[in-house]
């Protein structure tokens, strides 16, 4: 479940509807009729007037206007085993966790930087992470990860968004037809990466930069960091280094970055006209 | 021609205290430039320093160079740190850059000549000292800079001959060869010049003669302009 961080928006709850049966008995289309089908059923069963949407890979259910609620019906069939070994091969232990138990979410590991990915996906409800609408990044899986497409975006003609469960699968597939997914992706992942960055190599690791905060929601931000280990809330509550210690390995650096420079051929010279 | 896409994008992780706004076709960067090690990904402990800086750019990037100001008047205002009266820095010689460098990106940019330049001021800060050297104010910088692209002694004789042979869009064969032979080029060193043909475009060719030109002019008082 993803909560509003404002009144104006609604709950968005994504909902994996796991079938007890096989891919031979199934196909992808057959297998999301099967589902719209219960799901419209339902729908008329409880009166609800607004349409039922149909997504590229899910359904969405929309409650009634004062409910502020929908739900995204994502189809499904057993495949855990499968992306928990991807997962496990990948390193990724705790998010191999999850893959075993879909739609759970554990709390926020105590190594932010190592688990900036699950930052990243628990993420999305910050105002400024919110996914651009229509920009195709929706998926049918039921690995957590799914819902997190590789940044490495190929270039024309046929752009591409890898996915690792399975490479076959495009979330770029309509953006030729479309290209404001495109530029709605493209303006989503350079927010993301900006964000990141700002943590990443705009602050020491013991600090969570302001702006950060402020783009993931502070509040969301907050029980995350409430729900770490003691000692690392502290720490990242606390300014990083020493003043004197800071001066002194900023030179070193800097001296490690000049002899970079030498051994690689400095590329400019300051000059001034007249 | 040169896009605030582009420029957001390639800004977003390398310089994400930097934001890029349109202004026409000028493309205006302000914020904190951040100094880091080559090909730092990811820094620990952050970055070795910043900068409070403007850079203006036009959609003709790079053939038209950016301008640099540094506004949180951390430098001072010093001809010999390379920045004048009003912040403007003098990052490099951009037509040696152009002829130089194999990629004139902006990512390239801000990764190379940008971070050399905030590195060696941090550096002049803290020791008085150049760690990439400096080049002379005025024309005797510019002859310097573009006798290093072009790969010749720094003599001003020397420099301008070449240069109108590059500035050529298919330098003559039956030109005289600019190594002094007294030989025609197709008999001489015409695979060399049509190598450096290659490297140094006559765009920047005819760009480098007319600076030197221009700046070899009398001027009734002392300018300091964008030196990009």
């Amino acid at each position: 479940v993803t909560r509003p961080l404002t009144n104006s928006e609604e709950y968005d709850v994504d909902l994996v509807c796991l079938l007890k049966a096989s891919k031979t008995e199934f196909t992808q289309k057959s297998l999301k009729e099967a589902v719209g089908a219960e799901v419209a059923l339902y729908a008329e069963a409880r009166n609800m007037t607004k349409p039922l949407e149909e997504g590229r890979r899910c359904w969405t259910l929309n409650y009634a206007d004062g409910a502020q609620f929908h739900m995204d019906i994502l189809p499904a069939l057993p495949d855990a085993q499968r992306y928990q070994t991807m997962l496990m091969e990948k390193g990724c232990r705790v998010l191999a966790s999850d893959a075993a138990s879909p739609g759970t979410l554990s709390p926020l590991p105590t190594r932010p930087c190592r688990n900036m990915g699950r930052l990243r996906m628990t993420g999305r409800r910050a105002i400024r992470w919110a996914t651009p609408p229509g920009s195709g990044t929706g998926c049918a899986s039921s690995s957590p990860s799914a819902r997190r497409p590789s940044a490495s975006v190929r270039a024309s003609p046929r752009a591409s968004t890898t996915y690792p469960v399975n490479p076959a699968e495009n979330f770029a597939d309509k953006w030729a037809e479309e290209p404001k997914k495109r530029k709605n992706f493209d303006r989503w992942l350079s927010q993301a990466r900006s964000d990141f960055a700002l943590y990443l190599r705009a602050s020491p690791f013991s600090e969570m930069p302001a702006l950060l905060r402020e783009h993931l929601g502070a509040d969301f931000v907050d029980r995350m960091l409430a729900a770490m280990l003691p000692t690392v809330a502290a720490g990242l509550a606390s300014p990083a280094i020493a003043a004197s210690t800071s001066n002194s390995s900023d030179m070193q650096r800097a001296e490690r970055a000049i002899d970079q420079i030498h051994r690689a051929g400095p590329q400019s010279k300051p000059w001034a006209g007249s | 021609l040169l896009t605030l896409d582009e420029v957001k994008t390639a800004i977003a992780f390398d310089q994400p205290k930097l934001n890029a706004s349109a202004n026409g076709r000028e493309i205006l960067v302000e914020g904190s430039y951040l100094v880091f090690e080559n090909d730092v990904v990811t820094a620990p402990a952050g970055p070795i320093t910043e900068f409070e800086i403007k850079m203006e750019f036009s959609d003709l990037y790079p053939r038209r160079g950016p301008k640099v100001f540094e506004v949180g008047g951390r430098i001072p205002r010093n001809p010999d740190r390379h920045i004048n009266g009003g912040g403007d820095c003098c990052v490099t010689v951009w037509e040696h850059w152009l002829a130089t460098a194999p990629d004139h990106s902006l990512g390239s940019f801000i990764n190379g000549p940008l971070n050399e330049y905030f590195l060696s001021q941090f550096w002049v800060e803290k020791t008085g000292k150049w760690p990439f050297g400096e080049r002379p104010h005025g024309l005797k910088g510019l002859e310097e800079a573009y006798a290093d692209a072009l790969e010749i002694p720094n003599k001003r004789e020397d420099l301008l001959y070449p240069l109108r042979l590059l500035s050529q869009d298919w330098p003559k064969g039956h030109w005289l060869c600019p190594c002094g032979s007294g030989k025609l080029l197709r008999h001489c060193h015409r695979d060399g010049l049509m190598a450096l043909h290659r490297r140094v475009l006559p765009s920047v060719a005819r760009r480098m003669l007319g600076r030197l030109k221009s700046e070899a002019k009398p001027r009734p008082s002392r300018r300091r302009g964008s030196n990009i």
